[in-house]
């Protein structure tokens, strides 16, 4: 048997656990309409139309996730390194030196720049 | 035992070079950032990033000895024996494609050096120089993963570039660029998988041989061709090929001049690489098919280039159409490769109309990055504030004539001229007549709107222009104005260079 | 070179699909099981940190309490607000809640055992992969989109910027935890979560006074800087407190399921939970010596044996549920800013700069032409160059532009007033006067001017308003 087939027996399990919880909300809770209940809640005041169908947020996210690829792909190559550490020998930790500190250089260009600073 | 790669750094010095700049750049910046004092500092560290990858390509040109490094070795495979693949090879083709780049990769920079604010020249120093290691691994680039790599590391650093301007418009011309380069991203990507699909190989020498073969199946050749048309496709958006080129005039209006330039030049380069690499290095095979392709293509954009570039006013924009249709100049000579023997003329020749384009585009944006320095339109000026150059900045004017004329290919630019013939004459040996037709007919309406502007030049000065200025050529304008030029004018007298580049090229 | 396991230890070749099912549901259960005790517990601890007594009023110390509260979710109506898009609001929870059990399916319970009332011997372990550590990073990624489809799609603000506040705060925690993972996989050669436990059965030996002492195998012990930088990780993964944020009340209500009730509200907060056990599990198994016995239970030698290792693990596991506890009862919570600062400029840095540490010392213990002094003169060195690099820069900057003092800007004189309601001033700035609304039409006080003594001299009533 695959590895994978006991994760797809845990992964229908919870699946469908989940759809069973959902529906179950659907079916026995109550429904009593009201116009306030329906709106966006903000606390009482006005709801803002701005947040419907997605809205506009701080740019500073999409930094945020711009910074975290970059930090991801090099946690993609230091995993298979690390694994592979004891028989790639002297060059991979070489290379891997070389790697971190370029990746480092532009991490501290990113901070002395003020990109990781959240205002 | 996990097998480690052994690594040439020598072979790959022209590749490290403008890293080991960006990395010392970045250093200098982290260290005390937006420091006016070190402006210089970092402007000397990225000129000697790309000196230092020239004089790498020089040296390793001299030194001739055959290179590569990342290989994956032989044995015996089911098929027979199966020789040593490498992801990089220092061939005549790589260092030609990468003395390209690098030298007009300098050109651009040092026109650029005193154009962005002291705050964003750090981005643009870095940016630049990492597009011109992504062009200098394209060209040696061996295997499909390595080229696709290259190629994005080659051209997504521009969108980069072009945003500097920092307004609306280099906004506007940045999402064109990035949307493009994204979709064709998926485009080649797409194609390359296709193409590894068919033949199960990564490395281009491999994948040469597996189509090769004397029984492949129709399925087979039907992958493979699709992934080839989508790679081409994929290709010809970083080369502007028509249809593939509604982003280039928007762009080169949007950005700033030196990079428009570093589009015109260096970009085309990486295209071209790509192109040529793919094409010629790992499906030779499918010459007959992909050279109508090709073929077409090329036409197409040669012809909508200069139709459009007629009708242009403004320099800038007439210079984004011109380079359209000298970007299919530059890929008709492969629209002639019919088989796999034709394939290496059809390269030399490819890659010696690229010599020639590349000097003449840098001589030319060279002297509009000067003129548009000095008038109040600035980047948007039109070709009608060239009436008269000629009597105010002969020299200036001289050049951009020269460059014109090069462009056109007429006497005196012989370059520009021999380097036309040795394009369409790949087309007339193996009988491709339509294409050589059309090919004859838009050397005419090129020659059209290049002699018009260089008409211009040398027409009386109109009245109502205004007290004329006297240009400033700062240092480092002065050295590109004549490089360039110099170049332009070696090329013209020994074309032969530019003729016979490197018969062996494909080696 | 010793050679070390890459593939997985625990051999599953006999399990039949009864079994696994069987193991499946176990899971499933434990973790529902789990999350009720949890809540329970919390409340029962916090309450208990706040001397109150806590919920005690169904089933015995109130143990029935979360029950009651999840029939009671689901016998709530299910609102969905007009604003919302319908298709990704129900997907979200569905989403996050089928997410957060994936990663249990390569935590190791025990090792193998016979299942009671049978003859089967199997590992106490759902799956094993080669790859185990990726997949559950990979998991835990995918439980992401819950929650950020779930913001977006309420087409609501607090939501939507909770969603977005809580997708950076686990990808910025992420990487630190994948760094922290990484020195792990150096020592044990495998990112299989079997091979890993394995790897802790035994540590090396030290020849002290003449007996041979036993060092310790954890790597929590061998690698601390790894462990404390996960411990700091899997909080912020998770959003508990002090890094609840996304849930802030005081700033988004509920943060991205503001806009969430009934069953599909207990989904989001079922993950929350399960989440907790799946990150504790994590630190349990990579840096706690997974399902083996602790010191001195170790050396009895059943201790290892059987079913007795998946009560080690369970109590492990609850060791770190109660220090989550015990950070929510004592800590307040972090400002945006600081936390992200803390994740980006200290945990990544520093997990960075250990694993290379690490990597070096594992390179003298590995390879022969390493040696202890090649590496630590190799580490001056590089040292030693970038202070140079660094002192060179800053003798290059110019000295009137290092010492040139920052212009303090002459800070600006508002009138808080001057909108019609009163708004606190921003930094920089310095109010022009403090007294009410009443004062707009009568004196626009000058910019720069102190007026604040003149205006109380000016207005009695207004000290008597207040007053």
């Amino acid at each position: 048997m695959s590895p994978y087939v006991p994760i797809l027996v845990l992964l229908g399990i919870a699946f469908a656990f989940s759809l069973l919880t959902v529906g179950l909300g659907m079916i026995l809770g109550p429904r009593r309409y009201g116009t306030a209940k329906m709106e966006a809640y903000e606390s009482g005041i006005q709801p803002t139309p701005r947040a419907v169908g997605g809205g506009r947020f701080p740019v500073k996210y999409y930094l945020v996730a711009m910074l975290f690829i970059i930090f991801d792909i090099e946690g993609v190559f230091l995993l298979p390194f690390a694994v592979a550490f004891d028989s790639l020998g002297m060059f991979a930790l070489a290379e891997m030196v070389l790697f971190v500190a370029t990746v480092f250089v532009a991490y501290a260009y990113v901070w002395r720049r003020g990109g990781l600073e959240w205002e | 035992m996990t097998r480690v790669p052994s690594v040439d750094w020598v072979a790959l010095a022209p590749v490290v070079a403008p890293l080991l700049g960006v990395v010392l750049v970045l250093v200098v910046d982290a260290v005390a950032p937006r420091a006016a004092r070190l402006a210089r500092v970092h402007d000397a560290l990225a000129v000697a990033g790309l000196v230092a990858a020239g004089a790498a390509v020089t040296w390793l040109a001299v030194d001739g000895a055959a290179r590569s490094t990342v290989c994956v070795p032989g044995g015996d495979g089911e098929a027979g024996l199966v020789l040593p693949s490498c992801s990089y090879v220092v061939s005549d083709l790589t260092l030609t494609l990468q003395a390209i780049a690098v030298v007009g990769a300098l050109g651009c920079l040092l026109l650029a050096v005193d154009g962005p604010a002291a705050a964003d020249r750090t981005p643009h120093h870095v940016l630049l120089l990492s597009a011109v290691a992504g062009v200098a691994a394209l060209a040696g680039a061996r295997d499909l993963a390595t080229l696709v790599i290259a190629l994005e590391t080659a051209s997504l650093p521009a969108v980069g570039l072009v945003a500097l301007r920092r307004d609306a418009q280099g906004a506007q011309a940045g999402i064109t660029l990035l949307l493009t380069a994204v979709a064709s991203l998926g485009l080649l990507l797409l194609g390359v998988a296709l193409i590894h699909a068919a033949t199960g190989e990564l490395h281009l020498d491999r994948i040469a041989t597996a189509l090769s073969g004397p029984d492949l199946s129709g399925a087979v050749l039907a992958v493979a061709g699709l992934g080839t048309v989508l790679g081409v496709a994929g290709i010809g958006f970083k080369l502007s090929a028509v249809p593939f080129h509604l982003w280039t005039p928007d762009t080169y209006a949007g950005a700033p001049l030196p990079i428009a330039a570093f589009l015109a030049v260096v970009s085309k380069t990486a295209g071209l690489a790509a192109v040529v690499v793919l094409l010629a290095l790992g499906l030779p095979a499918l010459a007959g098919s992909w050279g109508l392709v090709v073929a077409v293509l090329a036409a197409v954009t040669v012809t909508v280039g200069n139709l459009v570039a007629l009708r242009q006013r403004v320099a800038v924009r007439l210079l984004a159409w011109s380079t359209v249709a000298q970007a299919g100049w530059v890929l008709l000579p492969l629209g002639a490769a019919v088989d796999a023997a034709s394939v290496p003329t059809a390269v030399a020749a490819s890659v010696g109309y690229l010599v020639a384009y590349a000097a003449a585009t840098l001589a030319v944006f060279t002297v509009v990055v000067l003129l548009a320095r000095h008038h109040p339109a600035g980047e948007e000026h039109t070709l009608a504030d060239y009436r008269g150059l000629a009597r105010r900045e002969p020299v200036a004017a001289a050049v951009l004539g020269f460059g014109l004329a090069c462009l056109a290919g007429l006497p005196p630019g012989v370059m520009g001229l021999v380097a036309k013939l040795v394009a369409v004459r790949p087309l007339v040996d193996n009988g491709v007549w339509v294409i050589a037709v059309i090919a004859a007919v838009n050397v005419v309406l090129g020659v059209l709107y290049y002699l018009r502007w260089g008409a211009l030049l040398v027409a009386a000065p109109g009245a109502g222009d205004g007290a004329p200025v006297t240009w400033r050529v700062r240092p480092a304008e002065g050295l590109v104005l004549g490089g360039a030029a110099a170049l332009c004018v070696a090329f013209s007298v020994l074309p032969q260079v530019v003729a016979g580049v490197l018969p062996g090229v494909l080696r | 070179m010793t050679m070390l396991a890459e593939n997985p230890v625990a051999d599953f070749s006999d399990d039949t699909i009864w079994v696994v099912l069987g193991k499946a549901l176990f899971i499933f259960v434990f973790l529902v099981v789990g999350t009720i005790l949890m809540i329970w517990a919390e409340r029962r601890v916090v309450a208990r940190m706040q001397s109150r007594p806590g919920p005690n009023r169904f089933g015995p110390f109130g143990l029935l309490q979360p029950l009651a509260d999840g029939v009671k979710l689901i016998l709530k109506e299910d609102i969905t607000p007009r604003a919302v898009d319908r298709v990704v609001f129900v997907v979200a929870p569905i989403i996050s809640g089928t997410a957060a059990f994936l990663a249990f399916s390569v935590i190791p319970f025990g090792p193998e055992a016979r299942i009671p009332f049978t003859d089967i011997r199997t590992p106490l372990q759902l799956t094993d992969l080669p790859i185990a550590l990726l997949f559950i990073l990979a998991a835990a990624a995918v439980g992401v989109y819950g929650i950020v489809l779930g913001g977006w799609s309420s087409g609501s603000t607090y939501p939507l910027l909770g969603g977005l506040r809580s997708s950076a705060q686990v990808i910025s925690y992420e990487i630190a935890m994948a760094l922290a993972l990484v020195s792990v996989f150096l020592y044990s050669g495998s990112m299989s979560t079997s091979a890993i436990v394995d790897a802790q059965a035994s540590g090396g030996t030290a020849q002290l006074f003449g007996m041979t002492l036993d060092l310790p195998s954890w790597h929590a012990i061998t690698l601390l800087p790894s462990f404390v930088i996960y411990c700091i990780a899997m909080v912020g993964e998770t959003n508990r407190a002090p890094f609840d944020l996304p849930e802030a009340e005081g700033e988004l209500v509920g943060g991205y399921h503001t806009e969430y009730s009934s069953t599909k509200f207990l989904l989001f907060f079922l993950a929350e939970y399960v989440n907790m056990f799946t990150v504790s599990a994590i630190a349990t198994t990579l840096f706690l010596g997974g399902w083996r016995a602790p010191f001195p239970l170790s050396l009895w030698d059943g201790a290892n044996h059987g079913w007795w290792p998946m009560l080690w693990f369970v109590l492990k596991v609850a060791i770190f549920m109660f220090c989550f506890i015990w950070l929510r009862g004592t800590l307040p919570r972090l400002r945006y800013d600081q936390f992200m600062a803390l994740g980006w400029k200290w945990l990544i840095p520093a997990a960075l700069g250990w694993t290379l540490v690490v990597a070096g010392l594992r390179a003298t213990q590995q390879f022969e032409s390493v040696s202890t002094q090649k590496v630590l003169i190799g580490v001056a060195a590089v040292i030693a160059a970038l202070l140079v690099v660094v002192l060179f820069i800053d003798w290059l900057v110019s000295p009137e532009e290092r010492r040139q003092p920052r212009q303090a800007a002459e800070p600006q004189a508002v009138d808080p007033f001057a909108g019609g309601y009163p708004v606190p001033p921003m930094p920089g700035q310095r109010l022009a006067r403090t007294s009410g609304p009443v004062l707009v039409a009568q004196q626009v006080p000058a910019a720069g001017q102190d007026t604040t003594d003149e205006e109380q001299d000016s207005q009695p009533g207004e000290e008597a308003r207040r007053g």
